[in-house]
């Protein structure tokens, strides 16, 4: 008889979706999904609204990254009124969205990814949070993130009004500059947070590297998965957070297409599925393949591991440097291995860093200059930026006041959703084995999608509450045959 | 003594942003409180809530058989938990209080979580359900009578230490 094995709700994960395992009659993992269980709403809500409202709108649409909605959202404004922001407009912006990488890459390095890598993956759940990692690295630390995420809010609110939520974002521009006095405490924040983001890249070497069984892990088959791979790079082919061309290279490494973000739906496609909220995406021109991933594959991976394998080198030294490493260890590039997703992320935050102490010298930060009013509604717009979690697309058209017709939003999850399905079919069928399953296992399967830090709230644009892990076995005719709970 | 009453939700949300609007309505009606609003989770909640000595909170809610209205205390040990003071990507309120407080911090007395129950936290609206528009009065009646009663209890104490429990209802 088949079993069927239900994670859910998943922890650690911001939304709510399950995992499904079906086993087949010898206990062997014969099939896995992810299930998103919530209805996309978000889109038909901002029709008939003027699309200036937008920047304010779609912070709102999940608690995690606002500021990469705000800021694709101020770009989608830029190209629906063909206005480019002044020099100094495009550098704030660019400090701010630096500002947002750290923030949100060390959250979920620190929150999310090192309770599997420093308390471990097979420790009690209840010791496998951010508390465990303080009690094995010590309070400094977390008084470290704790203190760096603060100071780079402290530039988001400077620049557009409000944090945890930037509202304020303009076409052709931002609303608030610096002053001489100003750059002094952007100064230390960006120095401070490049001492922190060199720390952190030497703790991942430190606490997972020097660790075999962690390193073991991360090159385990059974958490590699060939596929495309989606990014943004700048006009040196460098991996680029706030603006760039989509560069896609194929899973030997060598470069399938590149193109401008307004072009994006020539070659991103959207695919349904009965069992999934998610519309799936692939590459268009290739058609869809179904969940396959190496020869004949349509499907692409976004975040960290996907800008370093995408861009011929990073834009600063140092990130340069560690990407280097990174490859080194992982056997070359492309590099295909999941778990490694999480180093790539410390070395997209210390590009992020290094970049932000160029900008607090920057003459230009102090112009006056912030804003183009050359505004010429063209009734449609595409804002794109690499997300933390990976390429993120607003798309809006309107009628002739600027009323919102059309809103179309391509979100970094969406993008891996069919790539996480696989993953988490490759780790189960390496991890769980019939239904009696040890909860460390279990977590070993959650961390094939946990490294891609999904967010369902954008994901599905719709909300979630989070609750305890709840795990049943069910057998092939739904009937829960064993119900485990965290 | 420096009060805070934090209203979580988010305003595109419907029913989900009970505790925005509950918290807004209850500006002026508690002497000496400062009223904030997040749409945030997690850590974000550091920068709003460290240096007050006390900290109401007010979320929505979903519970099992419950009814949309209901006024319910969240403790760490009754079970329940609102829709953004549990947050799978970062930390639950209970945890990010013993981080505050291990990093160091001196963080709030959590004197009180208010929990109103909605229908749905997925429907997108800026306006409250007529049901639960109708219940808001009274609601902000009972919080607003909950938090004084209990900080008349804290008045002679700076640093309160003792939290005061009240009936659900």
């Amino acid at each position: 008889m088949s079993r069927k094995i239900t994670i859910d709700p998943i922890t650690r994960l911001e939304g709510h979706g399950k995992i499904e395992i079906f086993l087949d009659e010898t206990g062997k993992v014969r099939d896995a999904y992810w299930q998103v269980v919530e209805l996309r709403g978000f889109e038909r809500f901002c029709l008939g609204r003027p699309a200036e409202e937008m920047p304010r709108i779609v912070p709102n649409i999940c608690g995690v990254c606002p500021s990469a909605h705000h800021m694709a959202a101020v770009k989608a404004l830029d190209d629906l009124y063909d206005v480019e922001p002044t020099p100094a407009a495009r550098l704030i912006r660019e400090l701010e969205y630096n500002a947002f990488y750290l923030e949100d890459h060390y959250i979920h390095f620190f929150f999310l990814a090192a309770p599997d890598f420093v308390v471990g993956p097979d420790a009690d759940p209840k010791e496998r949070n951010i508390l465990g990692v303080i009690g094995k690295v010590g309070k400094e630390i977390g008084m470290k993130v704790i203190e760096v995420r603060k100071r780079n809010r402290d530039i988001i609110r400077h620049i557009f009004s409000k944090a945890p939520h930037p509202e304020g974002g303009l076409p052709g521009g931002v609303p608030r500059g610096f002053t001489e006095q100003d750059r002094k405490w952007v100064k230390e924040t960006a120095l401070f947070s490049l001492d922190f983001a060199k720390f952190a890249v030497q703790l991942f070497k430190d606490v997972v590297l020097a660790n075999k069984s962690y390193v073991d892990l991360i090159l385990n088959d059974a958490y590699k998965l060939k596929t495309y791979y989606m990014a943004l790079v700048d006009e040196n082919d460098k991996a680029a957070f706030y603006d760039g061309q989509v560069k896609v290279i194929d899973p030997e490494g060598k470069e399938y297409v590149r193109f401008h973000p307004r072009d994006y739906d020539r070659y991103i496609g959207e695919w349904v599925e009965p069992w999934t909220y998610i519309r799936l995406t692939h590459l268009k021109p290739l058609g869809w393949q179904g969940l396959k991933e190496g020869d004949g594959t349509s499907l692409y991976r976004v975040a960290p591991l996907a800008r370093l394998n995408v861009a011929q080198s990073m834009q600063t030294p140092l990130a340069q440097k560690e990407a280097e490493i990174m490859f080194d260890t992982l056997g070359g590039k492309p590099a295909h291995h999941t778990l490694a997703t999480h180093w790539a992320r410390l070395i997209c935050a210390l590009q992020a860093a290094e970049n932000n102490v160029a900008i607090a010298e920057d003459p230009r930060l102090t112009s006056k200059d912030i804003r183009n009013m050359n505004l010429k509604l063209k009734k449609k717009g595409v804002g794109c930026v690499e997300a933390p979690r990976g390429t993120l697309f607003h798309h809006y058209e309107t009628d002739d006041q600027g009323i919102l017709t059309k809103v179309n939003l391509i979100v970094a999850t969406q993008n891996n959703a069919a790539p996480i399905c696989l993953s988490i079919k490759k780790a189960a069928q390496e991890f769980v084995q019939g239904t009696d399953v040890k909860e460390g296992f279990l977590n070993r399967v959650e961390m094939a999608f946990r490294a891609y830090d999904p967010c369902l709230s954008c994901a599905t644009h719709s909300l979630p509450g989070a609750m305890p892990l709840e795990i049943k076995i069910k057998n092939h005719e739904g009937t829960v045959i064993r119900e485990l709970i965290r | 003594m420096k009060i805070l009453i934090l209203g979580m939700g988010n305003p595109i949300l419907s029913d989900d942003g009970v505790g925005l609007l509950a918290a807004e309505k209850l500006r002026g009606r508690i002497t000496g409180a400062d009223i904030a609003s997040s749409t945030m989770i997690g850590l974000s909640l550091f920068d709003l809530i460290i240096g007050y000595d006390v900290l109401f909170i007010i979320d929505a809610l979903i519970s099992q058989n419950g009814h949309v209205g209901r006024l319910k205390k969240i403790k760490q040990r009754n079970g329940y938990g609102t829709l953004h003071l549990f947050s799978s990507h970062g930390l639950n309120i209970f945890d990010l209080m013993k981080l505050g407080r291990r990093c160091g911090y001196a963080m709030p007395h959590l004197a009180e979580i208010y929990g109103i129950e909605i229908e749905s936290p997925a429907i997108f609206s800026e306006k409250l359900s007529p049901a639960l528009h109708e219940r808001l009065p009274v609601l902000v009646e009972k919080i607003s009578a909950d938090i004084n009663a209990c900080l008349g209890k804290f008045s002679n104490d700076t640093k309160p230490r003792r939290k005061f429990s009240f009936p659900d209802n």
